[in-house]
């Protein structure tokens, strides 16, 4: 079904669901405004399947067949009827709303539009384009890295053929990816249902931010619940302020929900600059 | 000494684990339970009990079970555990086995006594984690009780199907099981007794309950 793909944003995203696509046997432009993005991004891809093929994950073969498949760009010269193209640009919607515009003046009219987006509605993103192609719009909401996680939120907006969002998720499928199809709805399935993962337990933690109160969370959601990691820790990891905006948007797309209000704590933490282990504080201190 | 009491429900996951030879059962089903009979039991009878029940019907068996001068070691993953310890003197030590762990691990709370529940639970082939409060439903129970209602409500706007749900959050987060799967697996009751608990503790709507959630109980009815 997919052929030849465009990946608009050449940053972590971007670049992880281009290595992907071309691991799947897809032709793949990684496409940047600014070119030297682009090509700087190519680079350390080819570094990750050298560094993957010393390590015996794939054959030399396999190798110069990825290779063959990417090709670094700048966004004007891209191939105009490719059969896919994904959006992972800067989360700013009047930025992606004018991209889109624009590459549905130059794109083919079969190509498919979608967006990696996990902050806007597909349909808000569609909303000044022809019917015709937002026909043939869509959300695709990878996670990171792209390259190892499985799963693929395959999102249906207001005007989005249903045969299309189908098929485009048992093409997935086929690849390897594990797809979720789901309606066009704030925070999609993931970023919804995992609020509360963070949002309950910092109601249990209350105020006080207590390290050895943390720690035990965090100790009960690893060696009772079985979860890779406790919500402080991860919440560290992800960044403070980039779960916090995740949490206040949802909070905002639902009318401010009560289920989904963020809590206190994380915005003084958000406030203060501990941000987590990029700040080498956050819940927890990192030396 | 008399063998301790366990009071556990027919379907209970650890019903099949209680050695009898050690531990006298008593079906929490049974008639004798609220009755003067049951409890024939002579003083500081040691009682695990296991029922999983909704904050009233436990209130009513701690009742009678602190009449016999039991001590009671106690299922709490539904109700406001704090306030129960604070309402009866006969609660040595509370767990939390109404959630089902992947890593067959359970919280419980019990400072003076921890190693009567830590035994129990290894005879029982279970690991323990014994923590600084009982909370309101613990830790693990009140934070899975919130994603699955998160999850009923998801499907009550029909964002996606329970299988894509599912998938979503072990395949994208790497949750061990997907929430619907995980709330059949242990019986809805356990999450609406709790949600009710929260929200009548709190008043916070934050912890309403789905009314997917209440429809999917009545008609699995458990």
């Amino acid at each position: 079904m997919i052929h030849s793909a465009v990946v608009l944003g050449a940053g972590t995203m971007g670049s992880g669901i281009a290595q992907w696509l071309a691991q799947a046997g897809v032709k793949v432009e990684l496409a940047d405004a600014n070119l030297s993005v682009a090509t700087e991004a190519h680079k350390r891809i080819l570094l990750s399947w050298k560094a993957l093929l010393e390590k015996g994950k794939f054959t030399p073969e396999q190798v110069k067949t990825f290779e063959d498949n990417l090709f670094p760009i700048e966004t004007s010269d891209c191939k105009k009827d490719s059969d896919l193209l994904i959006e992972a640009i800067i989360e700013n919607l009047d930025v992606k709303k004018q991209v889109f515009h624009e590459l549905d003046l130059l794109m083919h009219e079969k190509t498919i539009f979608a967006s990696n987006t996990s902050s806007f509605q597909i349909t808000t993103l569609a909303s000044r384009l022809p019917l015709k192609r937002q026909k043939r719009f869509l959300g695709l909401h990878f996670f990171n890295p792209a390259t190892l996680m499985k799963l693929v939120e395959v999102v249906r907006a207001r005007e989005t053929e249903e045969s299309l969002a189908k098929n485009l998720a048992a093409w997935f499928k086929s690849q390897g990816k594990v797809p979720a199809l789901c309606q066009d709805s704030p925070g999609f399935i993931v970023n919804r249902l995992a609020r509360n993962f963070y949002g309950e337990s910092l109601r249990l933690a209350g105020m006080s931010a207590d390290e050895n109160r943390l720690k035990e969370i965090d100790t009960i959601m690893r060696e009772v619940g079985g979860f890779k990691m406790g919500p402080f820790e991860l919440m560290d990891l992800i960044g403070l302020d980039i779960n916090y905006q995740v949490s206040t948007s949802v909070w905002e797309a639902f009318h401010r929900e009560p289920r989904f209000q963020p809590h206190r704590l994380q915005a003084s933490l958000v406030d203060a600059g501990l941000l987590g282990r990029k700040t080498k504080q956050g819940f927890y201190r990192y030396e | 000494m008399n063998k301790p009491l366990v009071i556990i429900e027919g379907d209970h996951f650890l019903r099949s684990k209680i050695d009898p030879k050690r531990y006298t059962l008593l079906d929490a089903e049974s008639e004798d339970l609220m009755t003067d009979d049951l409890v024939d039991l002579p003083a500081r009878t040691v009682v695990f009990d296991l029922t999983i029940g909704s904050a009233d019907e436990k209130r009513q068996l701690l009742e009678c079970l602190e009449d016999e001068k039991a001590l009671v070691y106690s299922d709490l993953s539904t109700v406001w555990g704090e306030g129960f310890f604070e309402n009866f003197r006969c609660l040595q030590g509370a767990f939390a086995l109404g959630y089902q762990s992947p890593k067959n691990c359970y919280e419980f709370y019990s400072p003076k006594n921890a190693s009567v529940i830590q035994e129990f639970l290894e005879s029982a082939e279970l690991k323990g984690l014994s923590v600084s409060t009982a909370g309101m439903g613990f830790h693990f129970p009140r934070m899975l009780a919130q994603i699955i209602n998160e999850a009923y409500f998801a499907l009550e706007d029909q964002l996606a199907s329970a299988e894509d749900l599912d998938l979503a959050l072990v395949h994208g987060v790497n949750y061990p099981k997907g929430p619907i799967d995980w709330s059949k697996g242990m019986g809805l009751r356990t999450t609406i007794y709790l949600l009710d608990e929260l929200y009548s503790v709190t008043g916070d709507p934050r912890y309403r309950t789905s009314t997917k959630l209440r429809l999917e109980f009545l008609k699995s009815n458990r």
